[in-house]
């Protein structure tokens, strides 16, 4: 049958549904299809373009909702890759200046007859990063939350947390 | 678990469970779209970050006229029409005189897949205007309604159904062309 001789009857509204099992008039657009070529073709077309994508993976998810919630934090600036990773750079590079300044403290402490108190120098750590005035967002990104590319080091949701942090001394322990 | 409605509302007041709930709702979608669009899995996850950030920065404009869905959907393919327009212009200087791949590598009697079918319908869709191509695109991939395409691309109903039409009937003339050519004539082996 020519497609342009029942052109007018075409039921182009409701091949979508019925590519997808959805149209409640199926038999009538069987009867369609029966005798038009183009509307098979787009029934064709349909099915083969509604088939899903794959989907992110729950890492791929996860890391793109931390790098979102580390920016969103920061005030919602940058782009991915440009300002912001170099935004997030600056905040790494502030606080590793400050755990290196804790760092050499420790070496000082060490060497003295003076005993090291990490409540201490964690509160004076707090108020270096205070003073380097990077917003949560900043600090969570330097920490690693939306930074880290290896999925053996992902960090769970709950533990994806400036707290988590393992200071220096912590780690001679 | 908070329905839409409230999770934007403690969104706009910077609730990070609220904001972990609209984008685990919705990050599918709005991933879907950006790599029909992009056909590229990192731009789109680029995309779908940009997309939840600009949201961000713009809940607190967000009326509710439409739903969050749309709204996101909406952001997001802004967003990825954006990349695919100067990606255009970049490929467009560059592939002039190249000729199509598939057509070189395809073999006469060779039976297209689905996913094929579908991979060059798709890379057709990208070449529609920016109109017909959304309508198009939301309507075959994720069956969504004109009402509801119309509110992702602020536009009328009326006009969304005309743009998929003419979007609809320039596809299948483009993949009858392909299919025939498939079986015989301009592609080479």
């Amino acid at each position: 049958m020519s497609d342009k001789s029942v052109h007018t009857d075409h039921p182009n509204d409701l091949l979508p549904g019925y590519a997808r099992g959805e149209a409640s008039s199926s038999e009538e657009i069987e009867r369609h299809l029966g005798g038009c070529e183009s509307c098979r073709l787009e029934v064709e077309l349909l099915r083969a373009l509604a088939a899903p994508v794959e989907a992110m993976s729950d890492i791929e998810r996860r890391r793109v909702y931390q790098t979102f919630e580390g920016r969103r934090l920061a005030g919602g600036g940058g782009r991915p890759g440009s300002a912001w990773l170099r935004a997030s750079w600056r905040a790494a590079a502030g606080i590793a200046l400050v755990l290196t300044s804790v760092g050499v403290l420790r070496v000082v402490q060490i060497g003295s007859t003076v005993d090291w108190d990490p409540d201490a120098a964690l509160a004076g750590f707090v108020d270096d990063l205070a003073d380097l005035d990077l917003s949560e967002g900043e600090v969570r990104m330097a920490l690693g939350v939306g930074l880290i590319d290896d999925p053996t080091l992902d960090v769970p949701w709950d533990e994806a947390d400036v707290g988590e942090l393992v200071l220096p001394w912590e780690q001679e322990r | 678990m908070l329905d839409d409605r409230t999770a934007v509302e403690q969104a706009r007041r910077g609730d990070e469970r609220a904001w972990r709930e609209l984008y685990e709702r919705h990050v599918d979608l709005v991933f879907r779209l950006a790599i029909r669009v992009v056909n590229d899995r990192d731009v789109a996850m680029d995309v779908v970050q940009e997309a939840f950030v600009k949201a961000s920065r713009s809940i607190s404009g967000f009326r509710g006229d439409s739903s969050f869905k749309s709204w996101i959907a909406s952001i997001a393919l802004n967003e990825a029409r954006s990349w695919h327009r100067k990606r255009s212009r970049e490929r467009q200087v560059s592939l002039d005189s190249v000729p199509e791949p598939e057509a070189m590598e395809r073999g006469a009697e060779e039976v297209m897949s689905d996913v094929e079918l579908a991979g060059r319908a798709m890379d057709f869709i990208r070449t529609l205007p920016a109109q017909q191509r959304d309508a198009v695109m939301l309507r075959t991939t994720e069956g969504l309604s004109y009402r509801e395409i119309a509110a992702i691309v602020g536009s009328s109903e009326g006009s969304v159904r005309v743009s998929y039409h003419h979007g609809m009937t320039k596809l299948r003339e483009h993949m009858k062309t392909v299919l025939s050519s498939g079986t015989g004539d301009s592609i080479r082996t």
